[in-house]
């Protein structure tokens, strides 16, 4: 059904809704319904505009445009969200230690304003300092395992979302439920295909971490033992990874002992404050403790956290100790430059590539995620479908054919 | 769809389970229609013993039986009811539409202990205690100890979102599942491990779907090593808030005691244990001696408070007969509001326990790191003892339920939970909304680093069954208002099933739209587990969770 | 029978049934019975709370609740669990009663009655007296399944000096426990006054059975016989001896399945693991479920008539732990528990009554018994 109204009709329509100065309008190819980035400033009008989508059978993105939308659309009217007006802070909870935002405040925006608190969040900074937390969840680019703070899905205490059709929906914040599924689940790591994440609250932490402890291994194997007998210590840290910088890369390999002996890097970063304890006491704690790993290792204490490399990118993939144990044995000395293994705790990790790796090497790594990942279609692929016929009858958020 | 005869019906099942695994004998029909929610005590104790029986009742082999058996239901529209150990309180196993009750447990085999990354695989029907069990011997632990652990299943944890009193430690059921089985009405029986990158966890939304999109069948958990050492501290605060207080800055200081309890005043006085030493008080009783009577564990704890208020109503019942016990709860609950009144006036100070376990060293700097915490917080020491009495006693409290039942009365617990900030204020709503109508007692357990969850229990009295329930209704009607008023949720960890059901629109607003929507994709027919978890209203009868639509 | 129509024998368990009916089942995990049918039903709770129910007038008692009342090992583990202490067995005992009295019990008489054993069978075994001062009462299971364990017992006693130990004419009765615990209180009644004169005038009596010794030791004063020799298990006569005797220790890994009556009903539970550390070089392997806490094999509670399928069930449970234990090798003091045992065991799996191992250690006999 498409719909009769001239681009300019459509701009009009969204001009009633929205501030004139909160729609741009995109690059037009001749003929389609017209494309305009559209920036809601308040859940009011992001709800009308959905609807307004919804009515006109336009298509409303969550990214950014790109050439084969107005192929792929025909007439339809396209807008393409902007969350950078929906960035308020709505609720500092430092009682229960959570935070209300809206979706459209970035990473880095929202770590600054709670490091003046002296507060952080569980999302690491660096790979998505500029990205919206609403994308970033909706993204879920990780999952499970965590040592300390758990997954991303695990940092958000509750969502509020609009559906296609306009209605507005948002839990209370509790620390634990059992009133049916956990129903957030659905927008997170969905991409914005049954729903817009428009608001989020999020568990927050002291921040904390002074030091890193860095243990240089000779192999992957030696590497996995030393991160294992970390976790079977009781210690409980805030990270523990591993990772195979590239020999050209010149950060700081000597200051944590990399050689070509030992490429293979054990990174640990203490957590704290425990209380009536100074950080300092929590640091050496961690550091007489691993230092006491009967053989002895060889570790070192760096102020600060450890320098980038330590950027996220895809592929990842959750990799079990067994099957950890099994690529130490397999690989040995021979470790890729690039493989990094994030979140490590007592069941595996996370597999991924640190960024700033490239050519084979990066094949390398890329290649062994593939094997760990399962195989074959996913069977979830036509029940998330037929989610998306139900919640989104018209196709109109993120349509997957464009 | 015509239903099908009950013959008919019996054939069909049989060809997928053997006729000896299946059951329409009356018996079974009387066991398996209902589970432990209260108000199905209350019927049993009015003489309705089988007021919701199955049509028939299943033992399937295996997955694929189960499939068989739910796809056999979704051709005929035969309500089906998962059932792992009917141990729910929320009436969620109740057949209420009768059809088929599928009881899991014969798929109650660990598949798999997979030591190096202390995870485990196990199918649905076995029992909590056994699974247990079974970790140990292989050297790992759950973690995971509701107080029905004897009692139920792995698939009742994952259906309801089930809580273990190491929760703090170990999380919720939720919180340790890395993935599930699952079969569905059309047949498919899919695993959600089997995900790649993206896309939403359908892990946890099937968890605590209360048998209402599909059957889960198993699963595979995190397993944690048996904790090598184990320290039980206790606190006494003179005011309910210090102790919240010194909670709330042990759980985010980053410490993980595996427990953590404060009492209010009342319930302290039962966590101590009964009062042997002082005989001269325990021989003219008060009627809160009566209520404390029932709940208090059989040995003696370590005292360390003492009740000693002149009640308004205490007689003098000597030696305490059955009878007379009974006497005491019923004048006790003829007027709920002035016992509440002296409950809470108990000069009792709040009593907490908390402990930690896990690796030795961990463990004692925590306990002492906590300790700090706790007495900067006003928090009196008092030692080991009532930590180790309640570890020793901790599931004895279930076995109390049945003795007010036996006197005629009734009990249930409501654990809802709320962010730390609303924490004292829901407190106090939902012992004002009670009060009036039975007596009210409760601790705040399962703490974690944002809020905790409040466990009042509540023992009521009416003279004949029907005014029992009547009076079981409104009470939680007006307790569940209370909560979501006080912005808190309504289940911790006890689950919705049918008596809170009512309260599931407040809470989820328009995001039932997401339930609806997988119901619709995954059981069109509407036959899993029917008239449980949400109510079944069109769309447009969902009320918009309004006040928060203009304040963007 | 009129007189059976009276509720009164339930009446006296009025709290028990409603401390159990009111009760979330929390004795389920330790139910063998429910374990091995996955069924509430016939839980601890599942049963009692018919039989309150029935109490109650809410059901009818017919064959079809009746028959449910049989799905019991006897085994105790549930009141073991229970904090009210609940004693079900007993709760069990006292229906079951009321069902046959009232005539709707659907297993006959016939199933719990064992006709006396013809005398030849107990004079194969190495001695037999007619009425001995110290009576040897092996039982019906030992006698049919495993006659050379009783030879190696006679066999240790000579050894060891106890001569006047011997089987006698009371040795072919049957102590009537089924008949009892079948609820068949009359029948049990005619047959414990033919055994209680049998045995009369023995100075001692040593019991095979821990079904039979609980019967004639709690049972049987009940109904006003008991008796005036002192009543012993095997076990005990053995660790009496053993105090002497020279032992060439077996050197095998053995594990110790405990029996329920011995563990829960009888309390001995250290008795029988120290006969067997004295004969034994390897430490006795214990099973993941043993002492008080044993998981019941099945053997009793005359499950194998009315619940065969669950029986052998249980029993496959039990070799299960075994297998668990890494064991090839378990022992047992009770007739009844081998017998059940053995009648699944893998051919990796033996299973000796625990006077075998010691015969090995004193006698050096290695046959199996």
């Amino acid at each position: 059904m498409v719909s009769q109204t001239q681009p300019s009709g459509y701009l009009d329509e969204l001009r009633r809704i929205v501030p004139t100065e909160q729609i741009e309008p995109q690059l037009d190819a001749a003929g389609d319904g017209g494309a305009w980035a559209v920036e809601p400033a308040t859940q009011i009008e992001l709800v009308e505009v959905l609807k307004w989508a919804n009515g006109r059978h336009a298509a409303v993105f969550t990214r950014r445009p790109r050439r084969s939308d107005a192929d792929t659309l025909g007439r339809r009217p396209r807008i393409y969200l902007r969350g950078r007006r929906m960035k308020r802070v709505k609720d500092l909870d430092i009682v229960s230690g959570t935070v209300t935002v809206q979706s459209g405040i970035s990473v880095s925006e929202l770590h600054r304003l709670l490091e003046e608190r002296s507060f952080t969040t569980g999302f690491p900074t660096r790979p998505w300092r500029q990205e919206s937390i609403g994308s970033v969840l909706a993204a879920a680019l990780d999952a499970h395992w965590g040592p300390r703070y758990g997954s991303m899905e695990d940092q958000v205490l509750s969502l509020g979302v609009v559906f296609p059709d306009g209605s507005v929906a948002g839990g209370r914040g509790a620390p634990r439920k059992a009133v049916g599924p956990d129903f957030d689940r659905l927008f997170l790591g969905s991409r914005g295909r049954y729903g817009i994440i428009y608001e989020v609250t999020l568990r927050i932490y002291p921040s904390a971490t002074r030091v890193a402890m860095s243990y240089a291994a000779p192999d992957l194997t030696a590497a996995l033992e030393a991160v294992n007998s970390g976790i079977a210590l009781g210690l409980d840290p805030r990270a523990i990874e591993l990772l195979t910088p590239a020999p050209d890369r010149t950060w700081g390999r000597k200051r944590v002992g990399l050689t070509d002996d030992h490429p293979v890097l054990v990174i640990v970063e203490p957590w704290g404050p425990l209380a009536g304890r100074p950080i300092s006491w929590i640091d050496t704690h961690f550091a007489t403790t691993l230092r006491r790993l009967d053989p002895p290792l060889g570790w070192n204490m760096h102020e600060g956290l450890l320098p980038a490399p330590r950027a996220w990118t895809e592929p990842v993939v959750g990799v079990r100790w067994a099957r950890l144990l099994e690529l130490g044995a397999e690989l040995g000395r021979d470790v890729p430059p690039g493989l990094w293994l994030v979140r490590m705790s007592r069941h595996g990790g996370w597999l991924s590539l640190a960024s700033g790796v490239d050519g084979p090497a990066a094949d390398a790594v890329r290649g062994l995620v593939q094997q760990l990942r399962p195989a074959g279609p996913l069977p979830w692929e036509r029940f998330e479908a037929a989610l998306k016929r139900e919640l989104d009858p018209k196709d109109i958020l993120n349509p997957t054919g464009a | 769809m015509a239903r099908l005869s009950q013959a008919e019906l019996i054939a069909g099942l049989s060809r997928i389970v053997g006729v000896e695994h299946l059951s329409t004998a009356r018996p079974d029909r009387i066991a398996y229609s209902a589970d432990f929610w209260p108000k199905a005590q209350i019927w049993k104790q009015g003489g309705d013993v089988e007021r919701y029986p199955p049509d028939c009742v299943v033992w399937p082999a295996d997955e694929a039986e189960v499939v068989a058996i739910l796809r056999f239901c979704h051709d005929h529209g035969i309500p089906v009811v998962p059932y792992g150990g009917g141990s729910g309180v929320c009436g969620g196993t109740i057949p209420i539409h009768g059809g088929v009750v599928v009881d899991v447990k014969r798929l109650a085999q660990v598949t798999d202990i997979d030591h190096a990354s202390a995870v485990v695989t196990a199918q649905a029907g076995i029992n909590g205690q056994h699974l247990e069990d079974r970790l140990n011997a292989a050297g790992f632990t759950l973690g995971h100890f509701p107080s029905s652990i004897m009692c139920s299943t792995l698939g009742g944890w994952l259906a309801a979102r089930s809580a273990g009193q190491f929760s703090s430690r170990y999380g919720k059921i939720e919180d340790m599942v890395l993935s599930l089985r699952v079969a569905f009405p059309d047949g498919t029986l899919l695993d959600t491990g089997d995900r790649g990158p993206g896309g939403p966890d359908w892990t946890q939304l099937v968890c605590g779907s209360e048998g209402t999109l599909g059957v889960i069948t198993g699963a595979q958990l995190k397993v944690n090593p048996v904790p090598g050492a184990r320290r039980m501290r206790a606190f006494r605060f003179r005011h309910l808030e210090d102790g919240l207080r010194g909670g709330r800055a042990v759980m985010q200081a980053g410490l993980r005691p595996m427990v953590l309890r404060l009492y209010d005043p009342f319930d302290s006085l039962i966590a101590l244990g009964k009062d042997k030493t002082h005989g001269d008080k325990a021989a003219r009783p008060g009627v809160l001696d009566s209520l404390r009577g029932l709940f208090a564990t059989t040995t003696a704890g370590p005292h360390t408070g003492q009740f000693e208020r002149p009640g308004l109503l205490r007689r003098r019942l000597g030696p305490l007969s059955h009878a007379a016990k009974r006497v005491g709860l019923i004048t006790a609950l003829s007027a709920p509001s002035i016992v509440n009144r002296l409950a809470a006036a108990a000069p009792s100070p709040c009593l907490m326990i908390v402990g930690f376990e896990g690796h030795a060293d961990a463990v004692h700097a925590d306990a002492w790191s906590a300790g700090e915490l706790l007495a900067e917080a006003g928090g009196v020491d008092a030692g080991a003892g009532p930590g180790e009495h309640w570890l020793a006693r901790r599931y004895d409290v279930s076995f109390k339920q049945s003795r007010v039942y036996d006197m005629g009365g009734f009990v249930d617990t409501m654990e809802v939970a709320s962010t730390w900030d609303r924490l004292e204020g829901m407190y106090d709503a939902v012992r004002r909304a009670l009060a009036p109508h039975v007596f009210v007692m409760a601790h705040f357990s399962h703490a974690y680093r944002e809020g905790c969850s409040i466990y009042f229990t509540f023992v009521g009295y009416r003279r004949d069954a029907a005014k029992s329930e009547q009076l079981y209704d409104r009470v939680w009607r007006v307790a569940t208002d209370a909560v979501v008023g006080a912005g808190g949720t309504v289940s911790h960890h006890h689950g919705v099933g049918m008596s809170k059901m009512n309260a599931m629109v407040q809470e989820h607003g328009h995001m039932l739209r997401v339930w609806r929507a997988l119901k619709d994709v995954v059981d069109p027919h509407g036959v899993m587990n029917p008239g449980k978890l949400f109510p079944d209203a069109p769309h447009e009868s969902v009320e918009p969770d309004g006040g928060d639509a203009g304040s963007a | 029978m009129a007189r059976g129509r009276d509720p009164s024998p339930l009446e006296r368990h009025a709290q028990a049934l409603a401390l159990c009916t009111y009760c979330p089942s929390l004795c389920r995990h330790a139910c063998p019975v429910a374990t091995a049918e996955s069924t509430d039903t016939t839980s601890p709770w599942g049963l009692v709370s018919l039989v309150e129910h029935v109490r109650r007038g809410l059901v009818d008692l017919d064959d079809e609740i009746a028959e449910q009342l049989y799905h019991c090992a006897g085994c105790r583990a549930c009141s073991d669990a229970c904090v009210h202490d609940n004693d079900v067995e007993g709760v069990l005992v006292a229906a079951r009663a009321w069902a046959v009295s009232r005539g709707v019990t659907p297993f006959p008489r016939e199933l719990f009655e064992r006709a006396p054993l013809v005398l030849d069978k107990i004079r194969r075994v190495d001695r037999f007296e007619r009425r001995p001062a110290i009576a040897l009462l092996p039982g019906r299971v030992a006698l049919e399944t495993t006659p050379r364990v009783i030879d190696t017992l006679l066999a240790l006693c000579e050894r060891l000096d106890v001569d006047a130990i011997s089987c006698g004419e009371a040795a072919a009765l049957d102590v009537g426990y089924e008949l009892w615990y079948a609820g068949y209180h009359t029948e049990f009644v005619v047959q414990a006054r033919k055994v209680h004169a049998a045995l009369s005038g023995a100075r001692e009596l040593v019991v095979m059975s821990p079904e039979a010794l609980y019967t004639l030791q709690h049972v049987y004063p009940r109904y006003g016989l008991a008796f005036e020799g002192a009543l012993l298990h095997t076990s005990d006569l053995l660790m009496q001896l053993l105090g002497s005797a020279v032992v060439q220790r077996v050197n095998a890994r053995v594990a110790y399945h405990d029996s329920c009556h011995l563990a829960r009903h009888l309390d001995r539970v250290e008795v029988p693991r120290q006969v067997l550390r004295r004969v034994l070089t390897q430490p006795l392997v214990e099973l993941a479920a043993h002492g008080r806490e044993t998981w019941c094999c099945g053997a009793t509670g005359c499950l194998p008539s009315t619940a065969p399928e669950t029986a052998r069930q249980q029993a496959l449970a039990v070799v299960a732990l075994c297998h668990e234990a890494k064991v090839d090798r378990v022992v047992s003091f009770s007739p009844e528990c081998i017998a059940a045992l053995r009648a699944v065991a893998p051919p990796g799996l033996r299973v000796d009554h625990a006077v075998t191992l010691v015969g090995e250690a004193i006698i050096g006999d290695t046959a199996a018994g």
